[in-house]
Protein backbone atom coordinates (compact mmCIF):
# COMPACT_ATOMS: atom_id res chain seq x y z
CA UNK A 1 0.00 0.00 0.00
CA UNK A 2 2.77 2.34 1.20
CA UNK A 3 4.81 1.43 -2.22
CA UNK A 4 1.72 1.79 -4.42
CA UNK A 5 1.04 5.43 -2.19
CA UNK A 6 4.78 6.60 -3.14
CA UNK A 7 4.62 5.52 -7.17
CA UNK A 8 1.03 7.51 -7.22
CA UNK A 9 2.77 10.47 -6.21
CA UNK A 10 4.76 12.97 -7.63
CA UNK A 11 8.31 13.48 -6.60
CA UNK A 12 9.43 15.86 -4.39
CA UNK A 13 10.32 19.46 -5.68
CA UNK A 14 13.66 20.63 -6.03
CA UNK A 15 14.52 22.54 -2.98
CA UNK A 16 14.52 25.68 -4.46
CA UNK A 17 11.04 25.31 -5.25
CA UNK A 18 10.45 25.10 -1.55
CA UNK A 19 12.75 28.66 -1.19
CA UNK A 20 10.41 30.29 -3.74
CA UNK A 21 7.70 28.79 -2.25
CA UNK A 22 8.59 30.57 1.16
CA UNK A 23 9.63 33.88 -0.81
CA UNK A 24 6.07 33.74 -2.51
CA UNK A 25 7.50 34.41 -6.21
CA UNK A 26 5.77 30.66 -7.48
CA UNK A 27 3.27 30.97 -10.51
CA UNK A 28 0.00 30.54 -8.98
CA UNK A 29 -0.33 26.88 -10.35
CA UNK A 30 2.94 25.97 -8.95
CA UNK A 31 2.12 27.67 -5.61
CA UNK A 32 -0.58 25.22 -4.95
CA UNK A 33 1.41 22.26 -6.56
CA UNK A 34 3.50 22.74 -4.19
CA UNK A 35 1.52 23.15 -0.93
CA UNK A 36 -0.32 20.44 -2.00
CA UNK A 37 3.19 17.94 -2.11
CA UNK A 38 3.58 19.86 1.43
CA UNK A 39 0.18 18.26 2.77
CA UNK A 40 1.31 15.04 1.86
CA UNK A 41 4.86 14.92 2.52
CA UNK A 42 6.45 15.10 6.03
CA UNK A 43 10.02 15.68 4.88
CA UNK A 44 8.97 18.85 2.43
CA UNK A 45 6.76 19.81 4.66
CA UNK A 46 9.67 19.99 7.55
CA UNK A 47 12.39 21.59 5.07
CA UNK A 48 9.87 24.54 4.30
CA UNK A 49 8.87 25.34 7.81
CA UNK A 50 13.06 24.97 8.27
CA UNK A 51 13.26 28.00 5.35
CA UNK A 52 10.59 29.91 7.43
CA UNK A 53 12.42 29.92 10.32
CA UNK A 54 15.56 30.75 8.90
CA UNK A 55 13.73 33.53 6.76
CA UNK A 56 12.57 34.95 10.20
CA UNK A 57 15.49 34.96 11.73
CA UNK A 58 17.25 36.98 9.18
CA UNK A 59 14.70 39.81 8.81
CA UNK A 60 15.34 39.64 13.15
CA UNK A 61 18.86 40.56 12.42
CA UNK A 62 20.02 44.07 12.98
CA UNK A 63 20.65 46.29 10.18
CA UNK A 64 24.21 47.24 11.14
CA UNK A 65 27.23 45.01 13.11
CA UNK A 66 29.67 46.50 15.18
CA UNK A 67 32.58 45.28 15.90
CA UNK A 68 32.80 44.24 19.91
CA UNK A 69 35.18 46.46 21.93
CA UNK A 70 38.02 44.05 22.44
CA UNK A 71 38.04 43.78 18.64
CA UNK A 72 38.43 47.32 18.18
CA UNK A 73 41.34 47.88 20.45
CA UNK A 74 42.96 45.13 18.42
CA UNK A 75 42.87 47.28 15.17
CA UNK A 76 43.05 50.60 16.33
CA UNK A 77 46.75 50.35 16.20
CA UNK A 78 47.40 48.79 13.21
CA UNK A 79 44.77 51.53 11.66
CA UNK A 80 46.74 54.24 13.21
CA UNK A 81 50.07 52.35 12.37
CA UNK A 82 48.67 52.27 8.80
CA UNK A 83 48.21 56.05 8.33
CA UNK A 84 51.51 57.09 9.78
CA UNK A 85 53.51 56.44 6.55
CA UNK A 86 50.78 58.04 4.44
CA UNK A 87 51.26 61.18 6.41
CA UNK A 88 55.29 61.41 5.62
CA UNK A 89 55.61 60.29 2.41
CA UNK A 90 55.39 61.93 -0.68
CA UNK A 91 53.47 61.47 -4.27
CA UNK A 92 52.82 57.12 -4.07
CA UNK A 93 50.29 55.59 -5.68
CA UNK A 94 48.42 54.95 -2.38
CA UNK A 95 47.85 58.67 -2.58
CA UNK A 96 45.74 58.44 -5.25
CA UNK A 97 42.14 59.58 -4.14
CA UNK A 98 40.45 56.21 -4.94
CA UNK A 99 43.28 54.14 -2.49
CA UNK A 100 42.96 57.20 0.08
CA UNK A 101 38.82 56.66 -0.22
CA UNK A 102 39.62 53.01 0.66
CA UNK A 103 41.78 53.65 3.02
CA UNK A 104 39.40 56.40 4.81
CA UNK A 105 36.33 54.46 4.42
CA UNK A 106 38.21 51.71 6.30
CA UNK A 107 38.68 53.83 9.61
CA UNK A 108 35.54 54.99 8.95
CA UNK A 109 33.67 51.89 9.37
CA UNK A 110 35.60 50.59 12.43
CA UNK A 111 35.75 54.46 14.01
CA UNK A 112 32.15 55.55 13.73
CA UNK A 113 31.33 52.05 14.60
CA UNK A 114 33.26 52.17 17.47
CA UNK A 115 32.01 55.53 18.44
CA UNK A 116 28.95 54.49 18.83
CA UNK A 117 29.63 51.47 20.50
CA UNK A 118 31.79 52.93 23.12
CA UNK A 119 29.13 55.98 23.45
CA UNK A 120 26.76 53.07 24.22
CA UNK A 121 28.45 51.50 26.66
CA UNK A 122 29.28 54.85 28.10
CA UNK A 123 26.40 54.43 30.67
CA UNK A 124 28.44 51.83 32.95
CA UNK A 125 31.61 53.95 32.25
CA UNK A 126 30.30 57.31 33.74
CA UNK A 127 28.28 55.80 35.96
CA UNK A 128 31.09 53.77 37.85
CA UNK A 129 32.94 57.09 37.64
CA UNK A 130 30.20 59.86 38.83
CA UNK A 131 27.75 62.17 37.40
CA UNK A 132 30.83 64.67 37.11
CA UNK A 133 33.12 62.09 34.80
CA UNK A 134 34.47 63.78 31.82
CA UNK A 135 32.75 62.36 28.56
CA UNK A 136 35.76 63.76 26.70
CA UNK A 137 37.80 60.80 28.34
CA UNK A 138 35.03 58.15 27.64
CA UNK A 139 35.06 59.19 24.08
CA UNK A 140 38.47 59.54 23.28
CA UNK A 141 39.06 55.75 22.26
CA UNK A 142 36.31 55.85 19.89
CA UNK A 143 37.15 59.57 18.82
CA UNK A 144 40.99 59.05 17.65
CA UNK A 145 39.72 56.39 15.47
CA UNK A 146 37.39 58.78 13.39
CA UNK A 147 39.54 61.94 13.58
CA UNK A 148 42.67 59.96 12.32
CA UNK A 149 40.04 59.75 9.10
CA UNK A 150 39.13 62.79 9.50
CA UNK A 151 42.71 64.63 9.72
CA UNK A 152 43.50 62.19 6.38
CA UNK A 153 41.00 63.45 4.37
CA UNK A 154 41.28 66.71 5.34
CA UNK A 155 44.67 66.95 4.47
CA UNK A 156 43.73 65.30 1.11
CA UNK A 157 41.11 67.71 0.50
CA UNK A 158 43.50 70.59 1.33
CA UNK A 159 46.23 69.13 -1.10
CA UNK A 160 43.20 69.00 -3.90
CA UNK A 161 42.17 72.31 -3.39
CA UNK A 162 43.50 73.84 -6.25
CA UNK A 163 42.00 71.12 -9.01
CA UNK A 164 38.47 72.05 -7.66
CA UNK A 165 36.50 74.29 -8.70
CA UNK A 166 36.17 77.66 -6.14
CA UNK A 167 32.11 77.23 -6.37
CA UNK A 168 32.71 73.16 -5.00
CA UNK A 169 35.03 74.08 -2.57
CA UNK A 170 32.92 77.04 -1.21
CA UNK A 171 30.05 74.01 -1.16
CA UNK A 172 31.88 71.84 0.70
CA UNK A 173 33.04 74.00 3.41
CA UNK A 174 29.48 75.44 3.53
CA UNK A 175 28.20 71.98 4.82
CA UNK A 176 31.24 71.36 6.81
CA UNK A 177 30.56 74.63 8.41
CA UNK A 178 26.96 73.13 8.97
CA UNK A 179 28.63 69.93 10.65
CA UNK A 180 31.35 71.27 12.52
CA UNK A 181 28.43 73.57 13.92
CA UNK A 182 26.19 70.77 14.85
CA UNK A 183 29.31 68.81 16.35
CA UNK A 184 30.38 70.98 18.29
CA UNK A 185 26.85 72.12 19.81
CA UNK A 186 26.10 67.67 20.25
CA UNK A 187 29.16 67.26 22.00
CA UNK A 188 28.60 70.25 24.85
CA UNK A 189 24.82 68.99 25.09
CA UNK A 190 27.33 65.74 25.92
CA UNK A 191 29.76 66.60 28.34
CA UNK A 192 26.97 67.91 30.32
CA UNK A 193 24.25 65.21 30.18
CA UNK A 194 27.01 62.21 29.18
CA UNK A 195 24.36 59.58 30.24
CA UNK A 196 21.86 60.88 27.19
CA UNK A 197 21.60 57.90 24.69
CA UNK A 198 20.14 60.36 21.97
CA UNK A 199 22.98 62.60 22.23
CA UNK A 200 25.24 59.62 22.11
CA UNK A 201 23.73 58.87 18.42
CA UNK A 202 23.41 62.11 17.59
CA UNK A 203 27.13 63.18 18.16
CA UNK A 204 28.28 59.82 16.36
CA UNK A 205 25.33 60.71 13.17
CA UNK A 206 27.32 64.15 12.73
CA UNK A 207 30.65 62.58 12.68
CA UNK A 208 29.27 60.30 10.04
CA UNK A 209 28.26 63.28 8.35
CA UNK A 210 31.64 65.03 8.86
CA UNK A 211 33.24 62.06 6.91
CA UNK A 212 30.65 61.21 4.52
CA UNK A 213 31.05 65.23 2.89
CA UNK A 214 34.87 64.70 3.30
CA UNK A 215 35.17 61.73 1.63
CA UNK A 216 33.06 62.71 -1.11
CA UNK A 217 34.78 65.69 -1.86
CA UNK A 218 38.24 63.73 -2.06
CA UNK A 219 36.56 61.48 -4.67
CA UNK A 220 35.68 64.61 -6.85
CA UNK A 221 37.48 64.26 -10.32
CA UNK A 222 39.82 67.13 -10.92
CA UNK A 223 37.76 70.70 -12.27
CA UNK A 224 34.68 69.36 -10.52
CA UNK B 1 27.75 48.51 -7.39
CA UNK B 2 28.60 46.56 -3.29
CA UNK B 3 31.91 47.75 -1.63
CA UNK B 4 34.71 45.90 -3.18
CA UNK B 5 38.17 45.48 -1.76
CA UNK B 6 41.38 47.81 -2.66
CA UNK B 7 42.39 44.69 -4.59
CA UNK B 8 38.80 43.92 -5.88
CA UNK B 9 39.25 47.65 -7.23
CA UNK B 10 43.29 47.20 -8.51
CA UNK B 11 41.66 44.16 -10.56
CA UNK B 12 38.79 46.45 -11.74
CA UNK B 13 40.83 49.14 -12.16
CA UNK B 14 43.32 46.92 -14.82
CA UNK B 15 40.70 45.19 -16.40
CA UNK B 16 38.98 48.46 -17.68
CA UNK B 17 42.79 50.06 -18.32
CA UNK B 18 42.95 46.63 -20.53
CA UNK B 19 39.95 47.18 -22.07
CA UNK B 20 40.68 50.83 -22.70
CA UNK B 21 44.10 49.50 -24.33
CA UNK B 22 41.73 47.42 -26.63
CA UNK B 23 39.80 48.11 -29.78
CA UNK B 24 37.71 51.13 -29.02
CA UNK B 25 34.48 52.21 -30.55
CA UNK B 26 34.82 55.89 -31.07
CA UNK B 27 32.40 58.17 -33.01
CA UNK B 28 30.34 55.75 -34.43
CA UNK B 29 32.49 52.94 -35.79
CA UNK B 30 31.79 49.82 -34.78
CA UNK B 31 34.58 47.92 -33.12
CA UNK B 32 37.11 49.73 -34.62
CA UNK B 33 40.75 49.82 -34.18
CA UNK B 34 41.25 53.36 -32.13
CA UNK B 35 41.14 56.46 -34.04
CA UNK B 36 41.48 60.02 -33.16
CA UNK B 37 38.37 62.17 -32.54
CA UNK B 38 36.79 63.16 -35.57
CA UNK B 39 36.90 67.06 -36.34
CA UNK B 40 33.68 67.03 -38.63
CA UNK B 41 33.54 70.29 -41.63
CA UNK B 42 30.24 72.09 -42.38
CA UNK B 43 29.56 72.75 -46.14
CA UNK B 44 31.21 75.82 -45.38
CA UNK B 45 34.19 74.57 -44.43
CA UNK B 46 34.32 76.06 -41.29
CA UNK B 47 34.49 73.35 -38.08
CA UNK B 48 31.36 72.51 -36.58
CA UNK B 49 30.30 73.49 -33.18
CA UNK B 50 28.78 70.41 -32.58
CA UNK B 51 28.84 66.80 -33.77
CA UNK B 52 26.73 63.65 -33.43
CA UNK B 53 27.52 59.93 -31.91
CA UNK B 54 26.29 56.61 -32.48
CA UNK B 55 27.81 53.74 -31.06
CA UNK B 56 25.78 50.79 -30.91
CA UNK B 57 27.06 47.24 -29.27
CA UNK B 58 25.47 43.74 -28.41
CA UNK B 59 26.61 43.14 -24.78
CA UNK B 60 25.00 41.06 -22.10
CA UNK B 61 21.97 41.30 -20.00
CA UNK B 62 23.48 42.14 -16.96
CA UNK B 63 26.27 44.39 -18.37
CA UNK B 64 28.22 46.79 -16.75
CA UNK B 65 28.15 50.11 -17.71
CA UNK B 66 30.53 53.25 -17.00
CA UNK B 67 30.06 56.52 -18.40
CA UNK B 68 31.67 59.52 -16.76
CA UNK B 69 32.71 62.77 -18.15
CA UNK B 70 31.76 66.51 -18.66
CA UNK B 71 28.30 66.18 -20.31
CA UNK B 72 25.35 68.05 -19.44
CA UNK B 73 22.83 65.72 -19.96
CA UNK B 74 22.77 62.19 -19.55
CA UNK B 75 19.58 59.84 -20.29
CA UNK B 76 20.07 56.49 -19.24
CA UNK B 77 17.25 54.44 -20.30
CA UNK B 78 16.61 50.10 -19.92
CA UNK B 79 14.99 48.62 -23.03
CA UNK B 80 14.39 45.12 -23.25
CA UNK B 81 17.04 44.25 -25.87
CA UNK B 82 20.56 42.96 -24.96
CA UNK B 83 22.81 45.89 -26.62
CA UNK B 84 23.71 49.34 -25.66
CA UNK B 85 23.16 52.08 -28.06
CA UNK B 86 25.01 55.46 -27.41
CA UNK B 87 24.01 58.20 -29.13
CA UNK B 88 23.68 62.18 -28.66
CA UNK B 89 25.16 65.40 -29.82
CA UNK B 90 28.62 66.65 -28.40
CA UNK B 91 30.89 69.62 -28.59
CA UNK B 92 32.92 68.95 -31.96
CA UNK B 93 36.15 69.53 -30.34
CA UNK B 94 35.35 67.24 -27.35
CA UNK B 95 36.53 63.80 -27.27
CA UNK B 96 34.44 61.04 -26.61
CA UNK B 97 35.09 57.08 -26.51
CA UNK B 98 33.94 54.10 -25.33
CA UNK B 99 36.05 50.71 -24.76
CA UNK B 100 35.02 47.18 -24.83
CA UNK B 101 35.13 44.50 -22.37
CA UNK B 102 35.96 42.10 -25.76
CA UNK B 103 35.80 41.58 -29.07
CA UNK B 104 33.21 42.68 -31.78
CA UNK B 105 32.40 39.42 -32.71
CA UNK B 106 30.91 38.88 -28.76
CA UNK B 107 28.34 39.85 -26.13
CA UNK B 108 30.62 41.72 -24.06
CA UNK B 109 29.77 42.22 -20.16
CA UNK B 110 31.53 45.81 -19.71
CA UNK B 111 32.08 49.12 -21.36
CA UNK B 112 33.66 52.04 -20.31
CA UNK B 113 33.12 55.55 -21.87
CA UNK B 114 33.45 59.35 -21.51
CA UNK B 115 33.48 62.28 -22.65
CA UNK B 116 36.26 65.15 -22.58
CA UNK B 117 36.33 68.44 -23.77
CA UNK B 118 39.29 69.44 -25.75
CA UNK B 119 41.00 71.49 -23.48
CA UNK B 120 41.28 69.27 -20.05
CA UNK B 121 43.26 71.74 -18.04
CA UNK B 122 41.24 74.22 -19.24
CA UNK B 123 37.84 75.65 -17.35
CA UNK B 124 35.02 74.15 -19.47
CA UNK B 125 31.79 74.46 -19.29
CA UNK B 126 29.63 70.83 -19.01
CA UNK B 127 28.15 70.20 -22.36
CA UNK B 128 26.80 67.90 -25.03
CA UNK B 129 23.42 65.59 -24.41
CA UNK B 130 23.82 61.83 -24.62
CA UNK B 131 21.60 59.05 -24.01
CA UNK B 132 22.84 55.44 -23.30
CA UNK B 133 20.23 52.60 -23.83
CA UNK B 134 20.94 49.63 -22.06
CA UNK B 135 19.75 46.04 -21.32
CA UNK B 136 16.78 46.20 -18.38
CA UNK B 137 19.57 43.93 -15.83
CA UNK B 138 22.44 46.39 -16.70
CA UNK B 139 24.41 47.50 -13.80
CA UNK B 140 25.29 51.23 -14.64
CA UNK B 141 28.05 53.60 -13.23
CA UNK B 142 27.95 57.43 -14.27
CA UNK B 143 30.07 60.50 -12.35
CA UNK B 144 30.32 64.04 -13.37
CA UNK B 145 30.54 67.08 -12.31
CA UNK B 146 27.35 69.26 -13.06
CA UNK B 147 25.07 67.41 -15.20
CA UNK B 148 21.48 66.48 -14.86
CA UNK B 149 21.31 62.81 -15.18
CA UNK B 150 17.69 61.28 -15.92
CA UNK B 151 17.41 57.46 -15.72
CA UNK B 152 14.51 55.51 -16.57
CA UNK B 153 13.13 51.44 -16.69
CA UNK B 154 16.75 50.31 -15.62
CA UNK B 155 16.25 47.51 -12.87
CA UNK B 156 19.70 46.16 -12.59
CA UNK B 157 22.24 48.42 -10.25
CA UNK B 158 22.61 52.18 -10.90
CA UNK B 159 25.81 54.25 -8.94
CA UNK B 160 25.18 57.89 -10.02
CA UNK B 161 27.33 60.83 -8.74
CA UNK B 162 27.12 64.65 -9.49
CA UNK B 163 28.53 67.51 -7.50
CA UNK B 164 26.00 70.33 -8.97
CA UNK B 165 22.82 69.39 -11.70
CA UNK B 166 19.67 66.85 -10.78
CA UNK B 167 19.70 63.23 -10.84
CA UNK B 168 16.52 61.75 -11.57
CA UNK B 169 15.35 58.14 -11.12
CA UNK B 170 12.26 56.20 -11.89
CA UNK B 171 11.96 52.81 -11.94
CA UNK B 172 12.63 49.89 -9.83
CA UNK B 173 16.62 49.16 -9.76
CA UNK B 174 17.71 46.21 -7.29
CA UNK B 175 20.38 49.01 -6.04
CA UNK B 176 20.18 52.29 -6.16
CA UNK B 177 23.36 54.49 -5.21
CA UNK B 178 22.76 58.33 -6.11
CA UNK B 179 25.17 60.92 -4.50
CA UNK B 180 25.13 65.15 -5.37
CA UNK B 181 26.94 67.22 -3.85
CA UNK B 182 25.26 70.04 -4.85
CA UNK B 183 22.79 68.89 -6.40
CA UNK B 184 19.07 67.47 -6.10
CA UNK B 185 18.11 63.98 -6.02
CA UNK B 186 14.54 63.21 -7.15
CA UNK B 187 13.50 59.05 -6.89
CA UNK B 188 9.98 57.85 -8.70
CA UNK B 189 9.75 53.61 -7.74
CA UNK B 190 10.72 51.08 -5.23
CA UNK B 191 14.44 50.55 -5.26
CA UNK B 192 14.67 47.39 -3.72
CA UNK B 193 18.08 48.81 -1.52
CA UNK B 194 18.91 52.47 -2.00
CA UNK B 195 21.58 54.88 -0.92
CA UNK B 196 20.89 58.51 -1.22
CA UNK B 197 23.05 61.31 -0.38
CA UNK B 198 23.66 65.28 -0.78
CA UNK B 199 25.22 67.98 0.99
CA UNK B 200 23.41 70.76 0.14
CA UNK B 201 20.99 69.71 -2.35
CA UNK B 202 17.19 68.10 -1.59
CA UNK B 203 16.32 64.54 -2.25
CA UNK B 204 12.59 63.31 -2.74
CA UNK B 205 11.81 59.63 -2.96
CA UNK B 206 8.29 59.32 -3.77
CA UNK B 207 8.19 54.79 -3.43
CA UNK B 208 9.52 52.44 -1.10
CA UNK B 209 11.99 50.06 -0.59
CA UNK B 210 13.37 46.98 1.71
CA UNK B 211 16.50 48.63 2.62
CA UNK B 212 17.02 52.57 2.27
CA UNK B 213 19.06 55.12 4.07
CA UNK B 214 18.80 58.62 2.47
CA UNK B 215 20.75 61.68 4.12
CA UNK B 216 21.93 65.20 3.64
CA UNK B 217 23.62 67.78 5.65
CA UNK B 218 21.51 70.91 4.54
CA UNK B 219 19.09 70.00 1.93
CA UNK B 220 15.53 68.83 2.57
CA UNK B 221 14.26 64.96 2.71
CA UNK B 222 10.88 64.36 1.82
CA UNK B 223 10.03 60.68 1.18
CA UNK B 224 6.81 58.66 1.42
CA UNK B 225 4.33 57.35 -1.14
CA UNK B 226 5.68 53.74 -0.36
CA UNK B 227 6.09 50.98 2.02
CA UNK B 228 9.69 50.40 3.69
CA UNK B 229 10.80 48.04 5.63
CA UNK B 230 14.41 49.70 6.93
CA UNK B 231 14.54 53.38 6.66
CA UNK B 232 17.37 55.78 8.02
CA UNK B 233 17.15 59.50 7.15
CA UNK B 234 19.85 61.46 8.56
CA UNK B 235 19.82 65.19 8.10
CA UNK B 236 22.47 67.85 10.22
CA UNK B 237 19.85 70.87 9.15
CA UNK B 238 17.31 70.28 6.32
CA UNK B 239 13.83 69.62 7.24
CA UNK B 240 12.84 65.81 7.19
CA UNK B 241 9.57 64.94 6.02
CA UNK B 242 8.15 60.97 6.32
CA UNK B 243 4.48 60.20 4.90
CA UNK B 244 5.19 56.59 3.42
CA UNK B 245 4.06 53.52 5.18
CA UNK B 246 5.89 50.52 6.91
CA UNK B 247 5.81 46.90 6.76
CA UNK B 248 4.89 45.16 9.82
CA UNK B 249 8.16 44.53 12.02
CA UNK B 250 9.35 47.73 9.56
CA UNK B 251 12.40 50.10 11.63
CA UNK B 252 12.12 53.82 10.85
CA UNK B 253 15.33 55.91 12.35
CA UNK B 254 15.32 59.38 12.12
CA UNK B 255 18.01 61.36 12.98
CA UNK B 256 18.10 64.99 12.51
CA UNK B 257 20.02 68.14 14.42
CA UNK B 258 18.65 71.42 13.95
CA UNK B 259 15.95 70.53 10.83
CA UNK B 260 12.40 70.05 11.92
CA UNK B 261 11.27 66.59 11.54
CA UNK B 262 7.29 65.88 10.11
CA UNK B 263 6.15 62.17 11.28
CA UNK B 264 3.23 61.73 8.87
CA UNK B 265 1.91 58.66 9.54
CA UNK B 266 -1.54 57.23 10.46
CA UNK B 267 -3.26 55.73 13.68
CA UNK B 268 -4.13 52.36 11.84
CA UNK B 269 -0.06 51.94 11.19
CA UNK B 270 0.79 49.70 13.63
CA UNK B 271 3.71 51.01 15.40
CA UNK B 272 6.14 51.96 18.72
CA UNK B 273 6.87 55.03 18.45
CA UNK B 274 10.02 56.49 20.48
CA UNK B 275 10.69 60.14 19.64
CA UNK B 276 13.35 63.15 21.59
CA UNK B 277 14.36 66.09 21.53
CA UNK B 278 17.30 67.35 23.23
CA UNK B 279 16.52 71.35 22.99
CA UNK B 280 13.78 71.54 20.49
CA UNK B 281 9.70 70.38 20.82
CA UNK B 282 7.62 67.93 19.70
CA UNK B 283 4.07 68.40 18.73
CA UNK B 284 1.69 65.52 18.75
CA UNK B 285 -1.50 66.90 15.98
CA UNK B 286 -3.14 63.55 17.23
CA UNK B 287 -3.63 65.62 20.48
CA UNK B 288 -2.80 62.04 22.91
CA UNK B 289 -0.43 61.17 24.33
CA UNK B 290 1.37 64.31 25.24
CA UNK B 291 5.01 64.55 24.57
CA UNK B 292 6.53 64.58 28.30
CA UNK B 293 8.73 67.87 28.66
CA UNK B 294 12.71 67.01 30.08
CA UNK B 295 14.58 68.09 32.71
CA UNK B 296 15.33 71.64 33.64
CA UNK B 297 12.42 72.31 31.16
CA UNK B 298 14.28 71.84 28.19
CA UNK B 299 13.50 69.16 24.93
CA UNK B 300 10.69 66.14 25.21
CA UNK B 301 10.35 63.40 24.32
CA UNK B 302 7.00 61.27 23.32
CA UNK B 303 6.82 57.08 23.58
CA UNK B 304 3.52 55.20 22.54
CA UNK B 305 2.47 52.84 20.38
CA UNK B 306 -0.72 52.36 17.58
CA UNK B 307 -2.28 49.81 16.78
CA UNK B 308 -0.72 47.03 18.89
CA UNK B 309 2.31 47.99 17.85
CA UNK B 310 4.51 46.37 14.88
CA UNK B 311 6.89 48.82 13.21
CA UNK B 312 9.42 50.51 15.30
CA UNK B 313 9.58 54.38 14.76
CA UNK B 314 12.40 56.20 16.41
CA UNK B 315 13.17 59.87 15.97
CA UNK B 316 16.02 61.77 17.84
CA UNK B 317 16.48 65.44 17.04
CA UNK B 318 18.85 68.63 18.72
CA UNK B 319 16.73 71.41 18.59
CA UNK B 320 14.53 70.94 15.51
CA UNK B 321 10.65 70.68 16.25
CA UNK B 322 9.52 67.06 15.56
CA UNK B 323 5.98 66.79 14.52
CA UNK B 324 3.34 63.59 13.92
CA UNK B 325 0.31 63.36 12.69
CA UNK B 326 -1.53 62.40 9.70
CA UNK B 327 -1.05 63.36 6.19
CA UNK B 328 -0.44 63.16 2.88
CA UNK B 329 2.89 62.35 1.07
CA UNK B 330 5.39 64.58 -0.33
Amino acid sequence: MTDTLLRDSPPCPDESVLHDLADGVLPPAADEAARAHLARCARCAAMHARILALRARARALPRELTPPAALWRELQPRLEGAIVPMRVARERWWRRPSVLAVAASILMVFSSAATVLVMRARDSTSMAAGPFASTTTVLQPAEAGTLAAIELLTRELDRRREELSPETIAAVERSLDIVDQALAEARGALARDPRNPTLSELVATAYRHKLTVLRRATELAPRS
Amino acid sequence: MTPSSPSRLLLASLALAACLGSPLDAQGSRGSAKTPPVRPQSSSGEPARWRRIEVRRLVTPTVSVRFSGSFATLRIVGWAHDSVAITGTVPADARFETGWAGSESERVGGMKGYLEPADPKGVTLPAGEIEIRVPERARVWSKAGSASIDVSGVRGGLDLAIVGGSIRVAGSPSELRVDAMDGTIEIVGTPQWLRAKSASGDIVVRGGSEDAAISTVSGALRVGDGRFERLRLESVAGAVTFAGELARGAALDIDSHGGDVELLTTRKQGADYELSSIAGRIENRWGTPAPVVGREGRGMSLAFSTAGGGARITVRSFKGTIRLGSGKGP
